[in-house]
């Protein structure tokens, strides 16, 4: 994820000031939360911490903006960087690639329009970074290149224009809750059979059926009025844990159906109310999809 | 590129979810032992602790045909039943979240082990001295571990 802390191209171009604030403030949507309650005195340890892996001492980079012309600067972004770090400055992606995964490339490009980032880097380091690249990733020099001083200012006055539309993800018209619930008109048994009947409807296969505490009670003792149905979208997981392995807290996609007092509920976690938790931007989509799925499905199995 | 130990020890300290201002709502602990290693000994711990375990899922299944590199990847699920049976009564929506879920994931011969903080459920169910028990018995099992 991101840039390795210990490569030597980066530290020497990360100022102390820069590592605080990347600390504090995180990168939003981007899975690095921000440590905005950490004292600053361990803030300061974890800097010289990652300090003692260079033996290059820190730059010092002014706070100045540079002044450049964004306009001129979208052209030569679009034509330099976007291939790496997207046309919205939204970062490479598969922000997951773990699990021993081939990688198509072996540095994924920092989000540039996340307001983290920009909250840390200064114009001037930005500018160096274009300067030097960074050795050990696909980041040629600029200047290797041949573009101009110039030129390096126009890209960076673009990159500073992301702060007027930083990544970040749709926000919801409704409040989310942690968990779908939705009342079925039929029995436990009917209920259960039509959420398995409605599966394949929305391309979702059945993994198995189980009660509650299948597993955890002798067999044959178990509680039948609280039934939970495995499902998946092979597919779709494949997609969400290239891109968050995190992703197995959500997992087996799972519709659960309980009885009491002769009602009968459908109950699932709804993914969206994990989005803040994950932080991971890439992921917001596969929630929303599987929250829709879950929805559907309940509704069908009720209807 | 190989990352050493102590800065990929330092990048998941820094990834790890969410702020230290409140509890961390997704735990992630980067064991030092390889995957099957892991696996056992947080098995052997869940059941030290009194837990049952109810299965270990595998994700691999069917996957084996897509691009996925390894089959390392499993999710313990684990639970005491009373104690199940009791906060379900009391709180019929903790039927989406139960049982108890870890998950293992390799990465090279480190293991990731990730799980929901249990005292996240306080969200929708309100305060259960179970949620902190159940909390306690991670933060061991990690300890165990490391």
């Amino acid at each position: 994820m991101g840039v390795p802390l210990s490569l030597p191209s980066f530290l020497n171009s990360a100022s102390d000031k820069y590592l605080q604030k990347t600390i504090r403030f995180g990168r939003p949507w981007r899975l690095m939360p921000a440590f905005s309650d950490l004292p600053p005195g361990d803030i300061t340890a974890i800097v010289r911490y990652l300090r003692s892996w260079s033996d290059q001492p820190a730059p010092v980079y002014p706070d100045h903006a540079i002044a450049g012309n964004p306009e001129t600067g979208a052209g030569l972004y679009a034509d330099y960087c976007a291939v790496c770090h997207g046309n919205d400055g939204e970062g490479g992606a598969g922000t997951g690639v773990t699990l021993s995964r081939p990688r198509d490339l072996p540095i994924l490009a920092p989000s540039l329009a996340n307001s983290g980032f920009l909250a840390s880097a200064s114009d001037s380091m930005i500018r160096q970074i274009l300067i030097d690249g960074r050795n050990d990733t696909p980041m040629r020099s600029f200047t290797a290149q041949g573009l101009s001083t110039e030129q390096l200012d126009d890209i960076v006055a673009f990159v500073r224009s992301f702060a007027s539309r930083p990544v970040k993800p749709e926000t919801q018209s409704q409040p989310v809750t942690p968990v779908i619930t939705l009342k079925s008109p039929y029995g436990l048994d009917q209920t259960v059979a039509n959420i398995k009947d409605a599966l394949p409807g929305h391309n979702m296969r059945m993994l198995g059926v189980v009660y509650s505490d299948q597993g955890l009670v002798p067999k044959g003792t178990e509680d039948k009025k609280r039934v939970l149905i495995n499902t998946c979208r092979f597919s779709r997981l494949n997609n969400a844990l290239k891109v968050d392995p995190r992703f197995g807290v959500l997992l087996p996609c799972r519709i659960s159906v309980a009885e009491k007092d002769g009602e009968v509920t459908m109950y699932a976690m709804d993914p969206r109310w994990f989005s803040e938790l994950f932080n991971n931007i890439a992921l917001d989509h596969i929630l929303r999809d599987i929250y829709t799925t879950y929805v559907e499905i309940m509704e069908e199995a009720s209807f | 590129m190989k990352i050493p130990l102590k800065a990929a020890l330092l990048i998941l300290l820094i990834c790890s979810s969410t702020t230290r201002g409140h509890e961390h709502n997704i735990l992630v602990e980067r064991i030092d032992l390889p995957f099957t290693q892991t696996l056992l000994a947080v098995k052997t711990t869940i059941v030290e602790l009194g837990y049952q375990i109810a299965k270990v899922q595998r994700v691999d299944k069917a996957m084996n045909k897509v691009d996925y590199a390894t089959d390392k990847y499993r999710i313990i699920h684990f639970g005491q039943a009373t104690q199940n049976a009791g906060l379900l009564t009391k709180c019929p929506a903790l039927i989406a979240w139960l049982p108890l879920r870890i998950t293992l994931a390799a990465e090279r011969e480190q293991t990731l082990l990730i799980t929901l903080n249990p005292l996240i459920l306080e969200q929708f169910c309100g305060p259960e001295i179970q949620f902190q028990k159940w909390k306690n018995d991670l933060d061991l099992l990690v300890n165990k571990l490391n």
